[in-house]
């Protein structure tokens, strides 16, 4: 994808820029990655207070270790695997924290049943949201992780193999067997994902 | 950077795979219907997030180094320079410098309107602290001038830092609310708090040439601020004698522009001409051409690691067909063989 290839482009320039000791690379860092990455900390930690010192010290590290960057391996992968490691460390140490935001309870307390006559575009696609959450969830933490990050996130493949540790392939084979249980998922609670997508249509 | 999840396409590996798959189609949907189902409500506090950021990253961080005092740095190499630390030479300021600096101290009312000026002696090079702690190497034979202090005439306010260079010489600028300004007869650089070159040596060069090690700088024609262009990390430009806008933004290597901090010598695109008064400049000799005319074919020299004089002069005379010879104060080139040598 250009896109992806011009925000490679982007994020290496900010690379050099920081080995250069220049602190306005790491304004514009931190402008375009921390909203998305605190998200990403989010889904893991669950807290925000929490999610914002992580993805601080994330940022904090980078320029730590600003004069050892590679332009030509992904800053964005650098952040997310940090951020990643600092909540993992920090959910070992504190093991009474959750491991995941999205709560089954929460999430079988808001899933009320479906009333077909007065259901509104967005009462559905609200229940619906709820209900995918859910099957997120009950993923295997590794599928998860590299579905969100390339759903979500929008990292690329290479990306989300640095971020993860794994092979490019892996990540793929990750994502073929998540959206397979999640086809899965959907058909046992009556959905076809086609006939919602032509409902929910205009809002996508 | 990141567009809305429901806008996001099927990363070209899983396109690749689903258009094999027996359920292809169907698992493309399931992307697409992923759109409704970030899980992670609102948007988090970004601008006090930011400022602690900044705050850690301004304590610890070297990104300027230590302040020295008024030159000589002598005994205090630098870290970032320390490999070359061994090899290098500093040496001590004219002894007028230091006494500059105590008439800074003492005679601080008598000595208000008198410009500070500093100049590098010939193979010499210097670190000066400006007043505002910022720094500044000059090359050999090459010389600064500013207001005491940064005062305005008579005044006891800090005004503009503002600095007028003849020759060569790298910022560390600390950053301040005051724009940092260095003034050549071409050109004015203005920055706020960054690193980069500025060479300009009056009635020998074409011009001025600035080159940017981190931060940002402006740089407009001498008396046309409005046709500034403005550098980045890694960037130069030139202004050219009595131009009224600077030549096109172009990425420089900036640890090659400056070489000369670290021992090093390094010119691009000059005539043999400008690479002996750099010479001259550098190891304080005289070079003189005898009966022979160099031309102006422009060459490229780069030695990284403080080269002696000699190894520079065989390696200049030997492309462009020349010899040269020690004599009292220095050395006198002359043709191989023939009497009108190639360059």
């Amino acid at each position: 994808m250009s896109d992806q290839t011009a925000d490679a482009e982007q994020y290496a320039e900010w690379a050099r820029r920081l080995a250069a000791d220049d602190a306005t690379a790491l304004r514009a860092l931190f402008d375009a990655t921390y909203e998305p990455l605190w998200r990403s900390v989010m889904r893991l930690v669950g807290d925000d207070a929490a999610a914002r010192d992580l993805a601080q010290d994330a940022f904090v590290r980078i320029w730590d270790r600003r004069a050892s960057l590679d332009p030509s391996l992904s800053l964005r992968a650098l952040l997310y695997r940090t951020v990643r490691n600092l909540a993992l460390n920090q959910l070992r140490d504190e093991q009474t924290r959750r491991h995941l935001l999205a709560d089954p309870e929460a999430a079988a307390v808001s899933a009320r049943p479906r009333d077909a006559a007065s259901a509104d575009k967005e009462m559905e696609a609200s229940e619906l949201a709820v209900r995918l959450n859910q099957f997120i969830a009950e993923l295997p933490p590794r599928q998860q992780e590299a579905l969100r990050l390339s759903r979500f996130d929008g990292l690329s493949h290479q990306e989300i193999a640095a971020v993860m540790g794994c092979a490019p392939r892996t990540v793929n084979n990750h994502l073929v067997r998540a959206l397979e249980q999640l086809r899965a998922r959907l058909s046992t609670i009556g959905t076809v994902v086609s006939s919602l997508l032509a409902i929910l249509g205009t809002s996508l | 950077m990141n567009g809305p999840p429901a806008g996001r396409p099927l990363p070209p590996e899983l396109v690749a795979e689903l258009s094999t798959h027996a359920e292809g189609q169907e698992l493309t949907q399931v992307w697409e219907l992923l759109a409704i189902a970030d899980p992670v409500p609102g948007s988090p506090e970004s601008s006090q997030v930011w400022d602690r950021i900044n705050a850690e990253i301004a304590q610890g961080r070297p990104l300027l180094t230590p302040a020295v005092a008024l030159a000589p740095i002598g005994a205090t190499p630098r870290s970032r320079a320390a490999v070359a630390a061994a090899t290098r030479r500093w040496h001590p300021a004219a002894p007028w410098a230091i006494a500059a600096t105590l008439a800074l101290v003492v005679g601080y009312g008598a000595w208000q309107a008198v410009p500070v000026n500093i100049t590098a002696p010939l193979g010499e090079q210097l670190a000066v602290t400006l007043p505002d702690g910022s720094e500044v190497e000059l090359n050999a034979g090459s010389s600064i001038e500013y207001a005491r202090g940064f005062r305005r005439l008579g005044g006891l306010v800090a005004g503009a830092r503002s600095i007028a260079l003849d020759g060569e010489a790298f910022f560390s600028v600390v950053p301040s609310v005051h724009a940092f300004s260095v003034n050549t007869a071409e050109a004015q650089v203005t920055v706020l708090g960054t690193r980069f070159l500025v060479r300009s040596h009056q009635g020998e060069e074409e011009g001025t040439r600035v080159g940017v090690e981190s931060g940002r700088v402006r740089v407009a024609p001498a008396g046309a601020e409005d046709s500034a262009v403005e550098l980045g990390a890694g960037e130069g430009t030139f202004v050219a004698r009595g131009a009224r806008i600077p030549d096109a933004v172009s990425l420089v290597k900036v640890d090659r522009l400056s070489a000369w901090r670290r021992g090093g010598f390094w010119l691009v695109d000059q005539p043999l001409t400008a690479i002996f008064r750099e010479l001259e400049r550098r190891y304080a000799v005289d070079i003189r051409l005898r009966d022979v005319t160099v031309g102006d074919a422009r060459l490229n020299v780069y030695y990284p690691d403080r080269p002696s004089i000699e190894t520079i002069l065989s390696d200049l005379c030997t492309r462009g067909g020349l010899r040269y010879s020690r004599t009292s104060r220095g050395f006198e080139i002359t043709a191989q063989s023939e009497p009108s040598a190639k360059p």
